[in-house]
This record gives C-alpha cells, sequence and structure tokens, in this order.
C-alpha cells in the first residue's frame, strides 16, 4: 500500500494516466455493494459492475431471500451478516474487507440497480486524475435526476444539515455512490448501524481534511427503488439518531 | 419556585449521569447505591407520610403526593436514558462480533476458492 506523507513527490500527469497500469479493469478499487433483500435486481446490478471492476463485495446484511445466493452467483465475493444489523454497518464490514484485500480505492454502490455504473467509473478516474482522497456522487448538478418534489425538500433540508455540521460545501448529502482512497478510508469507523451513517460517513471524511471533489451522478428512480425507498418518517429516525447517539 | 429549580435541575444531572454510565466499577456502585437510596426513601414515604407532606412544604410544592410524582418522573426518565444508553452499547458490541463472524467466515470460503483456482 503507498504511504501518502505530504512530502512524498507525485508521479506527473504524464507518469500516472488515468487508467492503471496493471489492468483493465479496476484490479486496486473494491466496490462495496450492502445487500438486503433485493434478490430479483442485484444479479444485473453485480454482472454490470463487474464489466468495469473486477474487485466487487456484497455484504448480505441478513437477507431473508437468496439474495446472497444470487450475488455469488453472479461473481461477487458475499461476505453474510449472521444477523440483520443495517446498512451503515453493512458498509464497515465492506470497507474492513476491502481494507484486508489492499484496496487502494472503495466504492460505495446500492444494490438495487439506481445508481450508474458508468458515473462510477468517471468518479475513480477523477480521484486518479486530480489525486483527491474522497469523490462524491452528487445528484444536483446537472438536471437528469428527478428526486421529485418531497424528497428534494428532505435532500434540501439535509444538505443544510451537512454544511452546517461539517462545513463541507456539498450539493447532495445522502448519496450513496462515493469513491473513498484509502487514506481516507482508514479513518472511517461507521457506528450508526441504521440509515445515520449517510450523514455519520460525510461527518468523518470531513474531519479527515483530505481533498475530495463532488461529481455529477445520475440516480434512477424506478418503481422499485420507489416502492422501496425510505419514507419521510425514517428522515425523522435519521435526524433522532444522530442527535442522541 | 425553589422545587422547580431543583426538578428540573434533577432532570437533567439525572439523565446526564445515567445516560452515560458504563460499566466501570465507580458507575456500578453509583448505580445500586442510588436504587437502595430510592428504596429506603419509598418505604419511609409509605410509612410517614406526613415527612413527604413536611418536604413538600418546604421546596414549596402544595402536595406530598405532588412531590413523590415529580420525583418518579425524575427517575423514570433517567432510567430511560440509562436503558437506552446500555441498548446502545449491547449493539455495538453485537455489531462488533457479527462482522468478525462475518469476516472471518468469507474470508475462508474466499482464500479456498482462491487456491482452488
Amino acid at each position: 500500500m503507498r504511504s501518502e506523507g505530504s512530502g512524498t513527490p507525485r508521479p506527473t500527469e504524464a507518469e500516472s494516466p488515468a487508467e492503471p497500469p496493471s489492468g483493465p479493469r479496476n484490479p486496486d478499487v473494491w466496490v462495496v455493494i450492502p445487500l438486503y433483500n433485493e434478490a430479483t435486481v442485484v444479479g444485473s446490478v453485480i454482472e454490470d459492475v463487474l464489466g468495469t471492476f473486477s474487485n466487487v463485495v456484497c455484504i448480505d446484511d441478513g437477507s431473508s431471500d437468496d439474495s446472497a445466493a444470487v450475488a455469488e452467483a453472479a461473481g461477487a465475493v458475499v461476505v453474510r451478516h449472521p444477523m440483520n444489523l443495517g446498512q451503515g454497518a453493512a458498509l464497515q464490514t465492506g470497507f474492513v474487507w476491502a481494507r484486508r484485500r489492499g484496496a487502494r480505492y472503495v466504492v460505495t454502490f446500492d444494490s438495487d440497480g439506481q445508481h450508474q455504473v458508468s458515473d462510477a467509473r468517471d468518479m475513480v478516474a477523477v480521484a486518479r486524475r486530480e489525486d483527491v482522497s474522497i469523490v462524491f456522487g452528487s445528484r444536483f448538478l446537472d438536471d437528469r435526476t428527478d428526486p421529485g418534489f418531497l424528497k428534494k425538500i428532505v435532500l434540501g433540508l439535509a444538505v443544510l444539515f451537512t454544511r452546517w455540521t461539517t462545513g463541507l460545501k456539498l450539493t447532495d448529502a445522502h448519496n450513496g455512490l462515493r469513491v473513498i482512497r484509502d487514506d481516507a478510508l482508514q479513518l472511517v469507523d461507521i457506528k450508526q448501524d441504521r440509515m445515520a451513517h449517510a450523514s455519520e460517513i460525510v461527518n468523518q471524511l470531513a474531519d479527515t481534511k483530505l481533498a475530495w471533489r463532488e461529481h455529477p451522478v445520475h440516480v434512477l428512480y424506478t418503481d422499485y427503488s420507489r416502492a422501496k425507498g425510505q419514507s419521510l418518517w425514517n428522515s425523522v429516525n435519521i435526524l433522532i439518531d444522530l442527535i442522541v447517539n | 419556585m425553589l422545587s422547580q429549580i431543583l426538578l428540573v435541575a434533577g432532570m437533567v444531572v439525572v439523565t446526564f449521569l445515567l445516560g452515560r454510565i458504563t460499566t466501570s466499577s465507580r458507575n456500578i456502585a453509583f448505580r445500586r447505591l442510588f436504587l437502595i437510596a430510592f428504596l429506603v426513601v419509598a418505604v419511609l414515604a409509605i410509612l410517614f407520610p406526613s415527612w413527604v407532606q413536611a418536604l413538600a412544604d418546604l421546596v414549596g410544592i402544595g402536595r406530598g403526593t405532588d412531590l413523590v410524582l415529580y420525583v418518579l418522573v425524575v427517575v423514570f426518565v433517567g432510567s430511560l436514558a440509562m436503558n437506552s444508553r446500555r441498548a446502545t452499547e449491547g449493539a455495538r458490541r453485537t455489531t462488533l462480533l457479527a462482522r468478525a463472524v462475518a469476516i472471518e467466515n468469507a474470508e475462508r470460503d474466499f482464500l479456498t476458492k482462491d487456491s482452488a483456482r
């Protein structure tokens, strides 16, 4: 693993191409996908991701359907939680796994098909090219994503809250698509097992003071993801989790 | 007025103290002493209702039963805070254990498959 001392001379643009030297499918990247009861869609999501990234780890968070088997058949490494712990816990498990495998970059990706692999690929390229530790996906940097009126308000409030608590000028505080380099990853330890991890991870990444970018992504709201998506009530739960814990 | 200050302050202190109690022996001792003191006071209040009334008069609450009720609310909120804290700690331990098991199992499978290749 390369160290990131401030005095280390960095390779110039010509020496470090956007594609990694050792192969076309980003062998130094692990894509981390929390998985909970998504058997109908996760297979195609993983096949899609594997076209661009050779390392995919799914954290099966105690699914009651055959999500884990589907993910494994599709070619992902599956780490199985013995019980349902929550998405935050699943992400952290994925981070531990990726670090053990010596990942240079980790991509966090959703299992329900709302993220685009092309966005993830571009974000990794940005991280390499611009030498930044963190790339946040944002659905509000262009007009491809239509979150709907209520969701827009909730996400807007989340952005204000994040700016206020972290000082990061993010345009989308709760986007599940992120690229995190190992120097930032080793400073992340998600303790919020449930959905409040989305804010917690931004807080911890902000605390690293490492260089970051935002990158426009297209979040696809299918009927499927809408049906499974978070209710407004859950926003209340998240807020209280953040304040109490 | 005096009673209001005392009760609100008590609520804050109890919530804060019990909410942050961990498993150190000092904190466990504190919790047990508190429980014993609470029991003794409760027994005295039952045996000598006039004492409760006298105490209520002293801090400016009209009736002894109101004083009992207020103290109960303070203790109840503190107890909620303590339980929530303990539940959070328990969940954290469960998470760490589950994660260790999950990683261990996956690593074994991963290495087996790797060497089979």
